[in-house]
C-alpha cells in the first residue's frame, strides 16, 4: 500500500537539498574566485540572493501544488503539455548525466588514496559499482535513501563547518587587505565571479521533486527548500571568505587544493600530512552523497510525466514501496552505459558535450519555474492577497534574472546546442502523444 | 461582418507577396560571395532550395487546414500552446523589424550608386532609408488593396533580371567556368553544406502569404497555391540565374564584383550596352527592395494583430484604421526599424548590425522549426479523427523540413545562436505580463 510507505521527514528533505547542492565544486572554487578578490565573496552573496529567491518561488509553488516532479509539474501546470514535456525530457537527461559526472569525480578522488583506481577499467568498474549500490538503496524506498542522505550530508558538512566556522579563528586580516581584483572593473569582476558561483546552487529544487515521498509535502518541502538553500548560501560565503582569510592570495590563486592549504594552517604541523587525506575523503563523501541524492530523483520526473501521458507509460509504474522501479533502473543503465563510454577517448568527447548541454536543460526548468507562480496568479489558479502578489512579482523577477544570468554564463555553445537538443525532442513528443491511450 | 466588403488579395497578389518578400536585396549580390565555391555552389542552391520547398509544403498544408491569421504564429500556438505561440510571434516580429532596417539600408546603398553626390555620406543614406520605410508604411496604412497592387508591380519588375538571366543568360554559359567543380579549399561535402547554409537565408519569407489570411480571397485555396507557386518559382529562378551568372562571368571577376548581375548582363549584351544594363539592374534591385519592404510591413502589422486578438500581445495592436490596416503594429514597427537604421549611421553600430541580422535570421529559423512540425503535432493530438494513412505525408515533409531547420540553426554558429536563444527566453516575463493583463480582470 502506497499510504503505508515510510516517508521522508523535514530533516531528510533538508539533507536532500543540501546534499545535492553541495557536490564537488566548492572544494575548488575558493582558488578560482580569489583572483576577483573581495568581489569573489560578493558574488556569492549576489548569487545566493538569486538562489534564495528561486528557492522561495519553488517553496511557494510547492505549498500550493505539492505534486511529484517539482519544476516539471509547475511548468506543465503553468505552460501546458508541450513545455512540460520539454522540461521533463531535458531534466531527466540532465540528472543522469550529472550523476555520471559526479561518480567519475568521486572515483578520481578515491584514486588519490587507492592508486589502482586510476586504471580506467578498475575505475569504471568501481564507478558502476557505486551507481548500482545507490540504486539498490533507492529501490528499498525513499525513506532508506533519505536516511543515508542525512548521514552523508552530515559527513560532508564536517570540513565545511570546520573551515567555515572554526577557520575564522585563524583568519588574518592582512590576507583580506591584499585581496585586490586584478585589472578588472567591479562590474565585470562580479559578472565573471558570478558565472562561477551561479552553478554551485544547482539542485535547490531537489526537495520539490519526490513530493509523494515526503510527509506533509505542502509544509515540509517549502521549508526544506528554503532552509536548505539558505544553509548552502551561508556556508558558501563563510567557507570562501574563511579560506581567503587563512591562505594568502598568491598561494591560494595557484592552489590545487585550497581546503588542504587552509586546514594545514589551522592544525599543528604534526597533523599536516593527514590533512590531505581528510579533505580528499570529505570530497569523496560529498560526491557520493550527491550521487545518492540525484539517484533518488532520477526516476521521479519521468514518473510524474508518465502519469500525465508525456513519458512512456512504463515509467509511471511504482512498486509496493512507492519506488518507480523502471525509471530508477533504466536511468542507472544509462549511467552505466555512459560510464563505459567514457573509457573510449572518442566517446569521452561526446560525453563532455552532452554533459555541458545538460547544464542548459537544467536551467530551462529554473527559468520557466521562476515566473510560473506569477503566471498562475494571473490565471486565477493561485489566490493571494494584493500584498503577496507584489512580493511574488518581485521575487519572481529576482529569480528570473538569476536563472537567465546562469544561462548566459553557461556559455555560447552550451546555449545553442542545448536549445537544439530541446527542439530535437519534438519528434519524441509526437511519438509519445501518439502512443498514449485516451 | 464588414469583412465581406473589404477589398481582398487574390492569387496573384498573394503569390507576389511570397515572391516579393523572398526576393529582397540579397540575391543581386549573392553570386559574388558564392563565387568562392564554384560549380558546387549550384548544388548548394539545389539543397537549400529543397529545404525551402519542404518548408513551403508545410506552410501550404497548414494554411489549407487552418486558414488563420498570423500564419506560423497561429500554427505554433495551436500545436504547442500559448507560450510557444508567443515566442514565435515575438521572434517573428523582432526579426521583421531587423529585416526592414537591413533591406532599407541595402536599398539606399543601391540608390547611392546612382546618385553618389547626394547620398555619399552615411547619415544621408540612413535618412534615405528611413524615408523609404515611412513611405511604405504610408502605403500600408491605406489598406490591403494598394499594398497588393504595389506588390504585384514591384514583383514583376524585380524578377526581370532573374528571368533574363535564366532564359537568355543560359545560352551564353561557358562550361569551362564550372571546372574545377569545387574551387573552395573545403572538401566537397563541407563546401556543399556551407553553400547550402549561405543560400538558405535568401529563401526566407516563403511563409508570407499565410500571415494575412483574413485579407485573402478564399484563403484555404489561394494561400496554399500561392505559397507553393511563389516558392517554387523563386527556387527555379534562383537556381537558373545563379547558374547563368556563374557560367557567364569568369570566377575571379565574379568574386571581385560589386554588382554580379550587371557584370553578367554586360557580358551578354556587349560592352556598348553594358552601362545601360548595369543601370537597369540597379533600378530593378531598388524596386526589389521597395517591394520587399512593402511586403514585410504588411506582415509586421498582421502578426501582432493576430497575437493581440488572442490576448498575447497588447490589445492596442488589434486596432485597425478605417481602411482595415493594423496601424499600431505598422507604426511601432516602422519606428523600430527607423531607429535601427539611424543607429547604423555610426560605423561602430554598422559593424554590429551584421551580427544583429544574423540573430534575426536565427529567430526566423526558430519560427520555421516549430511550424514545420506543427501539423503533425496537431494531427497526433486529434488522431481519433485522422485516418492512419493521412499521417504519412505530413510526417515525411515535416521530418525533412524540421531537420533542415535544426541543421541550419546549428550552422549559424554558437555566438549568434546564443544571442537568439537568450532573446527567446528573455521574452518570458513579457509573456507573463501579457497573461496578467489579459486574464486578470476576469479572475478578479
Amino acid at each position: 500500500m502506497v499510504s503505508k510507505q515510510k516517508k521522508m521527514g523535514l530533516w531528510m528533505a533538508i539533507a536532500l537539498v543540501v546534499g545535492n547542492v553541495i557536490g564537488s565544486g566548492i572544494f575548488m572554487l575558493p582558488a578560482s574566485l580569489v583572483q576577483f578578490g573581495i568581489y569573489g565573496i560578493s558574488s556569492w552573496v549576489l548569487t545566493g540572493i538569486g538562489a534564495i529567491a528561486l528557492a522561495l518561488v519553488f517553496g511557494r509553488l510547492c505549498h500550493k501544488f505539492p505534486k511529484v516532479g517539482g519544476p516539471y509539474a509547475f511548468s506543465r501546470y503553468a505552460y501546458g503539455d508541450f513545455v512540460g514535456f520539454q522540461v521533463a525530457w531535458g531534466y531527466w537527461i540532465a540528472v543522469w548525466v550529472s550523476t555520471a559526472a559526479l561518480v567519475i569525480t568521486a572515483v578520481s578522488y578515491a584514486a588519490v588514496i587507492i592508486p589502482p583506481l586510476s586504471d580506467p577499467l578498475t575505475g569504471t568498474m568501481t564507478a558502476v559499482g557505486i551507481i548500482w549500490f545507490f540504486t539498490l538503496i533507492n529501490a528499498r524506498g525513499a525513506h532508506t535513501a533519505g536516511a543515508l542522505q542525512i548521514l552523508m550530508t552530515l559527513l560532508k558538512l564536517i570540513p565545511i563547518i570546520l573551515i567555515g566556522i572554526g577557520g575564522w579563528f585563524f583568519v588574518s586580516t592582512e590576507n583580506f587587505l591584499m585581496l585586490e581584483p586584478q585589472r578588472v572593473t567591479p562590474f565585470s569582476a562580479l559578472a565573471q565571479a558570478g558565472a562561477l558561483t551561479l552553478f554551485a546552487f544547482i539542485g535547490i529544487e531537489s526537495a520539490t521533486i519526490p513530493a509523494n515521498d515526503v510527509e506533509k509535502p505542502h509544509v515540509n518541502i517549502p521549508r526544506a527548500t528554503i532552509i536548505g538553500t539558505v544553509v548552502c548560501a551561508v556556508f558558501y560565503v563563510l567557507v570562501t571568505a574563511a579560506v581567503m582569510g587563512i591562505v594568502p592570495p598568491d598561494v591560494l590563486s595557484s592552489s590545487k587544493a585550497p581546503f588542504v592549504d587552509a586546514v594545514q594552517r589551522m592544525v599543528p604541523a604534526t597533523f599536516g600530512p593527514w590533512v590531505k587525506y581528510f579533505i580528499i575523503v570529505s570530497a569523496l563523501v560529498s560526491c557520493l552523497g550527491a550521487t545518492n541524492g540525484w539517484i533518488l530523483l532520477q526516476a521521479q520526473v519521468p514518473y510524474a510525466a508518465a502519469k500525465d501521458n508525456l513519458f512512456p507509460k512504463v515509467f509511471g509504474s511504482a512498486n509496493a514501496k512507492g519506488v518507480p522501479l523502471f525509471g530508477l533502473i533504466s536511468s542507472s543503465i544509462f549511467i552505466t552505459l555512459f560510464l563505459f563510454a567514457t573509457m573510449s577517448p572518442t566517446l569521452v568527447e561526446q560525453f563532455n558535450t552532452i554533459a555541458i548541454i545538460s547544464v542548459f536543460t537544467i536551467l530551462v526548468p529554473y527559468l520557466y519555474s521562476s515566473v510560473a507562480e506569477v503566471l498562475l496568479i494571473a490565471k486565477g489558479e493561485i489566490k493571494v492577497s494584493p500584498f503577496q502578489q507584489k512580493t511574488s512579482i518581485v521575487i519572481a523577477l529576482i529569480a528570473f534574472c538569476y536563472a537567465l544570468w546562469a544561462m548566459a554564463g553557461s556559455g555560447e555553445t552550451v546555449v545553442l546546442f542545448g536549445m537544439l537538443f530541446l527542439l530535437a525532442s519534438i519528434p519524441i513528443y509526437t511519438l509519445i502523444r501518439r502512443s498514449r491511450e485516451h | 461582418m464588414s469583412n465581406s466588403q473589404k477589398p481582398k488579395l487574390g492569387f496573384w497578389s498573394a503569390t507576389s507577396l511570397v515572391i516579393g518578400t523572398v526576393v529582397g536585396s540579397g540575391i543581386f549580390m549573392l553570386p559574388a560571395s558564392m563565387a568562392a565555391y564554384g560549380g558546387i555552389g549550384i548544388m548548394g542552391w539545389t539543397m537549400s532550395g529543397l529545404g525551402a520547398l519542404f518548408l513551403a509544403m508545410c506552410f501550404s498544408r497548414l494554411s489549407r487546414k487552418f486558414p488563420k491569421i498570423g500564419g506560423p504564429y497561429a500554427y505554433s500556438r495551436r500545436a504547442f500552446g500559448d507560450l510557444i505561440g508567443f515566442q514565435v510571434a515575438s521572434s517573428y516580429w523582432v526579426r521583421g523589424i531587423v529585416s526592414l532596417a537591413a533591406i532599407s539600408i541595402a536599398c539606399s546603398s543601391y540608390l547611392s550608386s546612382l546618385m553618389p553626390e547626394f547620398l555619399g555620406d552615411p547619415l544621408a543614406r540612413s535618412y534615405a532609408a528611413m524615408v523609404m520605410i515611412i513611405a511604405l508604411t504610408g502605403v500600408n496604412l491605406l489598406g490591403v488593396k494598394p499594398v497588393g497592387v504595389f506588390q504585384i508591380v514591384t514583383s514583376a519588375v524585380k524578377i526581370i533580371p532573374l528571368v533574363f538571366m535564366a532564359f537568355v543568360g543560359i545560352f551564353y554559359i561557358n562550361l569551362d567556368h564550372f571546372t574545377p567543380f569545387n574551387v573552395s579549399n573545403l572538401g566537397n561535402m563541407e563546401a556543399l553544406m556551407a553553400a547550402a547554409a549561405v543560400t538558405f537565408f535568401s529563401f526566407m519569407g516563403m511563409e508570407s502569404a499565410t500571415i494575412p489570411s483574413d485579407d485573402v480571397e478564399n484563403p484555404g485555396k489561394t494561400i496554399p497555391r500561392a505559397t507553393i507557386f511563389g516558392t517554387s518559382g523563386v527556387i527555379i529562378l534562383y537556381l537558373a540565374s545563379a547558374t547563368a551568372v556563374l557560367g557567364v562571368v569568369p570566377l575571379d571577376m565574379l568574386a571581385q564584383s560589386k554588382a554580379p548581375f550587371s557584370l553578367a548582363a554586360e557580358k551578354i549584351v556587349g560592352a556598348e550596352w553594358g552601362g545601360a544594363a548595369g543601370l537597369f539592374i540597379t533600378i530593378c534591385a531598388i524596386v526589389s527592395c521597395l517591394g520587399a519592404l512593402n511586403g514585410y510591413l504588411l506582415l509586421q502589422g498582421k502578426m501582432p494583430l493576430a497575437a493581440a486578438q488572442d490576448g498575447l500581445f497588447p490589445k492596442i495592436f488589434a486596432r485597425e484604421n478605417n481602411k482595415g490596416a493594423p496601424w499600431v503594429g505598422l507604426i511601432t514597427c516602422a519606428l523600430g526599424s527607423c531607429g535601427l537604421v539611424y543607429m547604423t549611421a555610426s560605423p561602430v553600430v554598422a559593424e554590429q548590425f551584421n551580427q544583429v541580422c544574423l540573430i534575426a535570421a536565427f529567430l526566423g529559423l526558430f519560427v520555421y522549426a516549430y511550424s514545420s512540425v506543427a501539423e503533425i503535432v496537431v494531427m497526433v493530438a486529434d488522431r481519433d479523427n485522422v485516418a492512419k494513412g493521412d499521417f504519412v505525408r505530413p510526417t515525411v515533409i515535416g521530418i525533412f523540413a524540421f531537420s533542415y531547420c535544426i541543421w541550419a540553426m546549428a550552422g549559424t554558429g554558437a555566438q549568434i545562436g546564443f544571442m537568439g536563444v537568450l532573446f527567446i527566453f528573455m521574452t518570458l516575463p513579457i509573456y507573463v505580463w501579457m497573461c496578467w493583463k489579459s486574464l486578470k480582470p476576469k479572475a478578479a
